[in-house]
This record gives C-alpha cells, sequence and structure tokens, in this order.
C-alpha cells in the first residue's frame, strides 16, 4: 500500500513537470523556432569539419559517440539473431548452442 | 527462377554495387553515408540470392568474408577514435586534420577523419547486413 502511494506520487510529480515542458515548446516547422544546439550547428558545421553533408558531419562529428553506440547495437543485433536462429526448430544446431 | 530474372539480375547487380560504393565513398559529400551504401550493397547481394540462387552468392562472398568485413569496420571505427585520443587529445577527434590540413572543401579528400569513419562504417553494416542475410538464407549451421 505504501509503496503505491509512494509511485502515485512520483508518477504525478513527473507527469507534472512534463505537462509543464510543454508550455515552452516552439511551433513546429517555424524556422526560428529551431533549437539553439541546431541552429549552430547549422552555422557551426561547415567551417569546422569541411563536410558539405552536414547530417554526416552531425553523424561522425558532432555525435560520434551516438554512432560508437549505434553500431554497437547493430553488432548486438546481429549476435541475438544469430542465437535465436540457431535455436529454431528443424534447423542445424550450430556449435555454439548450449 | 525464370530467365527474366536471371537477365535482369545479372545485368543490374554491377550497377548496384557501384551504386552502393558510391554511396559509402561520398558520404561526407552527399546525402547518403556508411550505413546507406551498406545496405545498398547487400541489397545487391540479396537481388543475386533471389535470381541465381545460393550457389551464385557463394563464388564471391562466404559468411566468414562477412565476419571478418563486420569486426573489421567495428575495429577500424574504434582505432580511428583512439588515434583522434592520441594526437588530438579528444576521442573522436579530427587527427587527419590536424596532422595533414583539412583539404579542399567538397573535394574527396576532405573533411578528415569524418570521411574514414564513414568508410569503416560502411564495411561495418556491409558485413552485418550481410551476415543476416546468409543466415535467414541458410539458417545457421556451422561451416555456412
Amino acid at each position: 500500500m505504501m509503496r503505491k502511494i509512494v509511485v502515485t506520487v512520483v508518477l504525478i510529480v513527473i507527469f507534472f513537470y512534463l505537462g509543464l515542458s510543454l508550455y515552452s515548446v516552439r511551433t513546429f516547422g517555424d524556422p526560428m523556432g529551431a533549437t539553439y544546439v541546431g541552429m549552430h550547428i547549422l552555422k557551426d558545421a561547415i567551417g569546422r569539419t569541411h563536410a558539405s553533408n552536414v547530417v554526416t558531419s552531425i553523424v561522425f562529428g558532432y555525435r560520434g559517440y551516438d554512432t560508437l553506440g549505434e553500431a554497437t547495437i547493430f553488432f548486438v543485433a546481429v549476435l541475438g539473431f544469430y542465437w535465436t536462429i540457431s535455436r529454431m526448430k528443424g534447423g542445424k544446431k550450430s556449435d555454439h548452442s548450449s | 527462377m525464370t530467365i527474366v530474372a536471371d537477365k535482369t539480375a545479372r545485368l543490374l547487380y554491377p550497377f548496384i554495387l557501384v551504386f552502393g560504393a558510391y554511396v559509402i565513398i561520398h558520404g561526407h559529400l552527399t546525402p547518403g553515408g556508411g550505413f546507406q551504401g551498406g545496405v545498398a550493397i547487400i541489397g545487391a547481394l540479396a537481388l543475386v540470392y533471389l535470381a541465381m540462387g545460393m550457389k551464385a552468392v557463394h563464388k564471391y562472398v562466404s559468411l566468414r568474408s562477412l565476419t571478418v568485413a563486420d569486426s573489421l569496420g567495428a575495429l577500424l571505427f574504434l582505432l580511428w577514435a583512439f588515434l583522434g585520443l592520441v594526437y588530438t587529445g579528444y576521442f573522436f577527434g579530427d587527427f587527419v586534420g590536424k596532422l595533414w590540413g583539412d583539404g579542399t572543401f567538397r573535394s574527396l579528400l576532405s573533411s578528415g577523419v569524418i570521411a574514414l569513419m564513414n568508410i569503416s562504417v560502411g564495411i561495418k553494416v556491409l558485413g552485418g547486413a550481410g551476415e543476416i542475410v546468409v543466415g535467414l538464407v541458410k539458417g545457421v549451421s556451422a561451416d555456412a
């Protein structure tokens, strides 16, 4: 019972602040309403990275750690795929299973 | 497959391979990049499999070579990141730009470490997606 009350109070606080943040959301599609980080990157990217594709310069330059995590996730996805398929019925069991 | 599918695939797959390589290599200049180009190359592999069967695919690639490509791409990506740490002091730092200059804007040899990382991620995605395609086709057997 105590636990339920605590969970409810925490959820109410979280959703209160989430709802509060909706007031400061900028209009969708408004170019002047773009976030400051986005405006900064658009102005700064070409001079700093010398890549004419700004998307690539964000993916590999500004957000390098994100790409590292993405590559890791892809690697783990392939591993999970092989784990799953090696246990499917009818397939030959691989040496790595069990 | 019928002769129509066979001939069409034979005609198309070299162009798809070249297009995938182009998207990977020009990732820092034009839309696209390592992920998209690698998946396009594996699309050519899937096309060859659908039209001509697995024997035609195994003439050129094996599961082992795709695994090597996957691991090699990941290790190269980490290598560039650590070289950045050594030469610039920042993980993922642009050591190519620091050592050899930035190159001319919009030429192939520009943007420093971003181009290198793009190519290594392309190799990695090519390997990973190829592993998934080959695994789906064959199931997993020990030799593959």
